[in-house]
């Protein structure tokens, strides 16, 4: 450090000119081909701890297939430890879709009344109660996902409008094990910032709106996914379950045809990086060997090149 | 350039000026001004230049379709203004810093002082407050501020002399004369009575950019109507010298003055990575179209296909309006700030260049062709005052007779005296005859009855015969007492034929070697009868106006010379010019000097400042018909590499007007070593640079110079550096880099040539490298949603990536960067010499190896594309469908703004690997960009404007870190590659053949 140019000099424009060599070039690589294989290992063990349990077209499981009832089905499961999180899985199911993902107003979902020119930019094809589905038309869902019937203005504003929110994922679910309920928890599924604030319901929410925008199910849905095979949570189950053949009880609302695909139920619980991840697992492990390979090559140019190779002039 | 030699032309509009009534013409003041724009209108002026730019163009298109609701993915607000406007400001900010500098150095040429006639005196002025057909006053040493008519002079018989560098570069002094009728009307000493008592009509060419040409008429009142010619006009900027004053008319002014009309020429250079950025940017527009047809046919077919989906709401599309989204979307191919951010960091590079205290009084003019230094194989040099210093120094005499050789050196030359002071137009004779009067043998001058004076002894001179260059020797015989002596000075080759043996040849090849310019001196006695009857014989010669007689008298009379001696005198090479040569060679850069200079001397120049071997094979053309010429150049068939090729001027343009010897020169010079061509003309030296530009497509050329009559290859050459002095020169304001010494050269290619060429071609590919990973995931997350055109981040965000995100870094890296840093700190104006410059095969090895080619631009852009796909894949696999926090999911944007977040940490880190040097404030600036962006994000967390957000939370979840830890692997795989390149780099010799 230069005396005469005082700290602050020092501090902003001191320069660093570092020469690498081959051999600080091949041990970086190798420490971090190293720690990526461990990392990648340490996954895949923690992985392995995990279960989780997809049960594939569960609608598909009663017979007849029939819509808007409930229906049943028993799945054996082994032990899991609790928190037990419990999703829908819905396939090929285009949640990313751009004119879908626009079709939404959040002014209207946080609560405030929109104005007709606004639903029609911002919610374009379902702008009305007429444009809802026949089940939604005369329907009030409430926070805790109960139906309650209601007279509504066909030609009213949807509230809430729009494509996303006309698509609500509305099959429920209840789980047993030898007639003894399983306590499925379907609060705090939602983001917490959500509830309340970008999801909140109008001051005459069940004479204007189909549903509560504070149910979380309904939050959970408009928050679209990524991929077109996408999982929901819908609920937690908080205690251990042993081993045995579970009874599934759903309301089977949601058809499948109308997106050419199918639904499923996950069960899964939790690691310490969340759920089962088997592309991290993978991914670490080859990266991690790609490193050291890297680091081989290097070993073996400057093996084969002689002196020549990393050799600066200066 | 081409107006300087159409001497030919004929001007048929006139103008006219009447004396005394026509002073002054108020409308032609002598103001001149080359800003684009006035104060008021630049803003306006600035503006439309702006918008009219394609680049421009093409990003007000972008911002309409993000207006039209149907394409528009962002509400129909045209996001893409921002960043375009700050672009705009920082070029019209960058504009009227120019034309401010433009504006000062108006003001300083505008303000230099002269004096000019006013109500019967002569008074000090300004040069703007002089106007065409003022009556001016030059005092000797001073510059004549406009194009003048010489009305009178110090001199009785109106001579004036003058230094025209300004004009041709030529330092030695040029004869001008007054106007013969008026030199007594227009004394100084009649000032009083210029009005009263006369009354001139001048009529003469419409103003024009023709130098060396003047043609006109006056008329004194009502008498005889006279001619005016060359002879007594003076250009604007030639200084008087050796003439106490002269009285001149101001016939141009300002702007209308030949010199301010040659310049007027808008140069439109492009260095060779501006051409390729260009072609780049066009075949990248070529893929942006590609990407868009395929993405908005894709969609266009898998709507069509999926209209049973009905929860998507689809309709069917138009394929042009999904084109057009398309285009909005990835309109990131075409970077929004490649063009501000390249000029911003050229206009800084040469102020750097402009305040290097190592190459002091350097100039920029064309920020633009920096980079085009580092990639330069063929130097145009010229020789006096470039390579040489154009001072002449006695160095040795080399005299059997000392006493005899020093009166012939003092009485045989063509200097004239004047008040104690020797004028002469031949800086060898000056300098010879300074070396005599240390010697004691003062010349004191001629008399009007042909007596010579030395020290105080007459001569009386009965014959003179000057110097010619066909004679190349000068002649006189003088009377002493009763004897006759004949005292003769000139080239050796002559002199060798008339003294005809002589033992000393082996002292002239030792002064030659020396690279001294060697006179040899010879003397002959008569006898009073002897010369009688020779005077009568050549009077009879004179009479009879036969030449060849004359001749022929002469030489008899020379014939059987007795050796004198020799004399070395040595054209001062400027500092370091052997050096700088040899170092230019071993960059492999081919050096050729152009100089108006002899054959003789400009090989002798080649030797002392190394650009001749004393291994080369000197072959000299100065053959001047085609037949001989033919003959010379099979006499030297071989071909080999060590040949040092002369040309005279005459043989250049013979061999240039016959297509056969043209090619075969083009063939033997671009083979040559080292190619000197000597005795040309201005338009030559601009001849043989298109030349070889023509010939020879790899050719990058420059061209260095001092004078104006460099300046016409100057505007040629791929750059164009302008030799500086003292007082700023026409051709370093015409160049393009201007330095003070031919040294600087070293440091101006090796170092600012070779570090801006690297770091701007890595700043463009870096650019479109990052704009690359940017938006490509875009691209990729239509594989997942049937290309729907779905954007991924935020689109407020979004908009500020090339400006605040990904922004700062890149410049701070073209502006500081150095592979070789000079000093343990941060410097703005260089203090010490960079190791660069002493290591011509890094010069070879950028040249040979370009950073940017087509090749690697597509590579940099593929690397973006992988780079953002690789992104895309691992934050959606690692992020999606997982349990983020207490089982909840993602959604896709907040992956957007993971992604995003990740891709600015890339192409933050991305810089590092191609660094050579860091500062701690880069640094910082790197981790600020990267920062800023997480901050904002926390700053709008429970804000409207989020998009979605839970950021703490969000900011807890393991998979994120996991996933930043694999994009990682992005960084050190550039990482990897870069140290792989670097350390194999291996440096191939120079070869010709790399031009061909």
């Amino acid at each position: 450090m230069s005396d005469s140019k005082g700290f602050l000099h020092f501090l902003f424009f001191k320069k660093w000119h570092p020469v690498p060599s081959v051999g600080s070039t091949i041990a970086l690589f190798s420490i971090i081909g190293v720690i990526f294989v461990a990392l990648g290992i340490v996954i895949t063990v923690i992985n392995n701890q995990i279960q989780e349990v997809t049960i594939y077209k569960y609608d598909q499981k009663c017979s007849p297939v029939e819509y808007n009832k409930k229906c049943s089905f028993t799945y054996k499961l082994d032990n899991m430890k609790a928190p037990i999180y419990f999703y829908y899985e819905l396939e090929n199911f285009y949640q990313n879709h751009r004119r879908y993902v626009k079709s939404k107003s959040s002014t209207q979902l946080s609560g405030e009344e929109i104005s007709l020119s606004d639903a029609e930019k911002y919610c374009d094809p379902i702008t009305y109660n007429k444009d809802l589905e026949e089940w939604q038309q005369n329907v009030y869902v409430t926070e805790q996902n109960t139906q309650v019937q209601k007279e509504r203005n066909p030609d009213d504003i949807a509230s809430p409008c729009g494509l996303v929110a006309k698509s609500f994922f509305n099959d429920t679910y209840a789980l047993s094990l030898s007639g003894k309920n399983i306590d499925l928890n379907q609060t705090g599924i939602s983001w917490p910032n959500d509830k309340g604030k970008k999801y909140k319901r109008a001051s005459d929410s069940e004479s204007t709106q189909w549903i509560d925008p504070e149910n979380e199910h309904f939050i959970v849905w408009m928050r679209t996914a990524g991929l077109p095979t996408f999982r929901k949570l819908w609920g937690r189950i908080e205690q251990d379950i042993e081993e045995g053949e579970y009874t599934f009880e759903f309301q089977n609302n949601y058809n499948p045809q109308m997106f050419a695909g199918a639904k499923n139920i996950v069960l899964s619980t939790s690691g310490p990086f969340g759920g089962k991840n088997l592309f991290l697992s993978i991914a670490f492990i080859v990266v991690g060997v790609i490193q050291l390979l890297i680091a081989l090559a290097f070993l073996i140019k400057k093996i084969r090149a002689g002196p020549s190779f990393g050799q600066k002039n200066e | 350039m081409n107006s300087y030699f159409q001497i030919n032309e004929q001007i048929s509009q006139t103008e006219n000026i009447i004396l005394p009534d026509d002073t002054p013409m108020k409308n032609k003041p002598n103001i001149i001004t080359t800003m684009k724009a006035t104060w008021i209108t630049f803003l306006p002026y600035a503006f439309i230049k702006q918008i009219t730019q394609p680049a421009n163009i093409y990003f007000i298109v972008i911002g309409i379709l993000q207006i039209i609701p149907a394409t528009s993915y962002t509400n129909g607000v045209p996001t893409i203004y921002g960043p375009l406007a700050m672009m705009m400001s920082i070029s019209i900010l960058k504009d009227a810093i120019e034309e401010y500098s433009r504006y000062k150095s108006d003001q300083e040429e505008n303000n230099r002082k002269s004096h000019k006639y006013f109500e019967n005196q002569f008074i000090e002025c300004n040069w703007k407050d002089i106007y065409q057909a003022d009556i001016i006053l030059v005092m000797e040493n001073e510059s004549i501020p406009c194009d003048i008519l010489i009305l009178s002079s110090s001199y009785q018989g109106g001579i004036a002399y003058v230094e025209t560098k300004q004009i041709d570069g030529e330092t030695n002094l040029k004869q001008k004369y007054s106007i013969y009728d008026l030199q007594q009307r227009y004394h100084i000493d009649n000032a009083i009575n210029f009005e009263k008592n006369n009354n001139v009509k001048f009529v003469y060419d419409q103003k024009n950019p023709i130098l060396y040409k003047l043609s006109g008429t006056y008329q004194i009142s009502n008498s005889q109507v006279d001619s005016l010619n060359y002879g007594n006009f003076i250009e604007r900027g030639c200084m008087l010298k050796n003439t106490e004053w002269i009285i001149g008319l101001c016939i141009y002014s300002g702007m209308n003055c030949k010199i301010m009309l040659n310049c007027s020429q808008e140069r439109t250079k492009r260095s060779r990575l501006e051409q390729y950025m260009r072609i780049c940017i066009i075949s990248i527009s070529i893929s942006l179209v590609l990407f868009c047809l395929m993405s908005s046919i894709y969609e266009f077919i898998w709507t069509n296909n999926h209209l049973n989906y009905t929860y998507l709401g689809l309709i069917r599309d138009d394929v042009f309006i999904d084109f057009g989204l398309w285009f909005s979307l990835l309109s990131y191919f075409i970077p929004i700030s490649l063009v501000v951010n390249v000029e911003l960091v050229k206009f800084g590079q040469a102020k750097m260049l402009e305040s290097d205290k190592v190459m002091p009084n350097s100039k920029s003019h064309q920020s633009n062709l920096i980079e085009q230094l580092g990639e330069i194989n063929i130097v145009f040099t010229d020789k006096t005052g470039t390579l040489t210093k154009n001072s002449m120094q006695f160095r040795e005499l080399f005299a059997q007779n000392e006493k005899e050789a020093l009166l012939c050196m003092s009485l045989c030359h063509s200097v004239v005296k004047s008040k104690n002071k020797l004028i002469g137009s031949s800086p060898d004779e000056l300098a010879i005859l300074e070396y005599c009067e240390q010697r004691g043998y003062i010349f004191q001058g001629i008399d009007n009855n042909n007596h010579l004076t030395i020290n105080k002894t007459q001569f009386h001179r009965v014959m003179n015969f000057d110097f010619s260059s066909e004679k190349k020797r000068m002649t006189i015989v003088v009377k002493t007492g009763n004897e006759y002596v004949l005292f003769c000075k000139g080239a050796d080759e002559v002199l060798l034929e008339l003294i005809g043996e002589c033992k000393h040849q082996q002292v002239i090849h030792q002064f030659a070697i020396q690279g001294y310019r060697t006179l040899m001196l010879g003397r002959k006695t008569f006898t009073q009868t002897q010369m009688d009857i020779y005077l009568a014989e050549y009077k009879k010669a004179q009479e009879d106006k036969d030449e060849e007689m004359m001749n022929n008298l002469q030489k008899k009379l020379e014939l059987n010379l007795e050796f004198l001696g020799i004399t070395a005198v040595e054209d001062l090479l400027a500092d370091d010019v052997g050096q700088t040569i040899s170092d230019l060679k071993s960059a492999g850069i081919k050096v050729w000097v152009l100089t108006g200079d002899k054959v003789e001397t400009a090989i002798s120049i080649g030797y002392s400042c190394n650009l001749i071997d004393s291994k080369d094979m000197l072959q000299v053309v100065t053959e001047i018909t085609v037949g001989s010429i033919e003959e010379v150049f099979l006499h030297y068939c071989n071909e080999s590499a060590n040949i040092a090729l002369v040309l005279s001027g005459q043989a250049l343009t013979v061999m240039l007007d016959n297509p056969q010897l043209k090619s075969m020169l083009i063939k033997r010079a671009f083979y040559a070593k080292v190619v000197i061509v000597a005795r040309v003309s201005p338009k030559q030296k601009q001849q043989v640079v298109a030349l070889v530009k023509e010939n020879l497509p790899k050719a990058y050329t420059l061209a260095i110079g001092d004078g104006a009559n460099d300046v016409s290859m100057i505007n040629e050459a791929h750059v164009g550096v302008g030799i500086q002095g003292v007082e700023g020169t026409q051709a370093a304001r015409a160049a393009d880099f201007a330095i003070q010494e031919f040294k600087h050269l070293k440091r101006l290619m090796f170092y600012y040539g070779v570090e801006c060429s690297r770091r701007n071609a890595l700043t463009i590919l870096y650019i479109f490298f990052k704009n690359q990973v940017f938006i490509t995931p875009y691209f990729w997350f239509g594989f997942l949603n049937g290309f729907s055109g779905q954007y991924l981040y935020d689109q407020w965000l979004s908009s500020l990536f090339n400006t605040v995100f990904a922004a700062l870094p890149q410049v701070l890296y073209a502006l500081f960067d150095e592979m070789h840093p000079s000093s343990e700190y941060l410097q703005w104006s260089k203090t010490q010499h960079n190791l660069l410059e002493d290591k011509p095969d890094v010069y070879v090895q950028f040249r040979q190896q370009p950073i940017f080619t087509i090749i690697k631009f597509w590579l940099w852009v593929f690397n973006g594309m992988v780079q953002g796909l690789i992104i895309f894949l691992v934050c959606t696999f690692s992020t999606e469908n997982q349990n983020m926090d207490d089982g909840m999911t993602m959604e896709f944007f907040e992956d957007g703004v993971f992604i995003y977040g990740i891709v600015i940490i890339l192409v933050n880190l991305k810089i590092f690997t191609f660094t050579y040097t860091n500062y701690n404030f880069t640094i910082f600036f790197i981790v600020l960009s990267i920062l800023v962006y997480w901050l904002i994000l926390i700053m709008v967390n429970d804000h409207e404007l989020s998009p979605s957000f839970n950021f703490y939370r969000y900011l807890a979840s393991p998979q994120l870190y996991l996933a930043l830890a694999l994009t990682f692997m992005l960084f050190l795989f550039d990482l990897a590659i870069e140290r792989f390149y670097d350390f194999q780099i291996y440096v191939r010799k120079p070869e010709s053949i790399e031009l061909v």
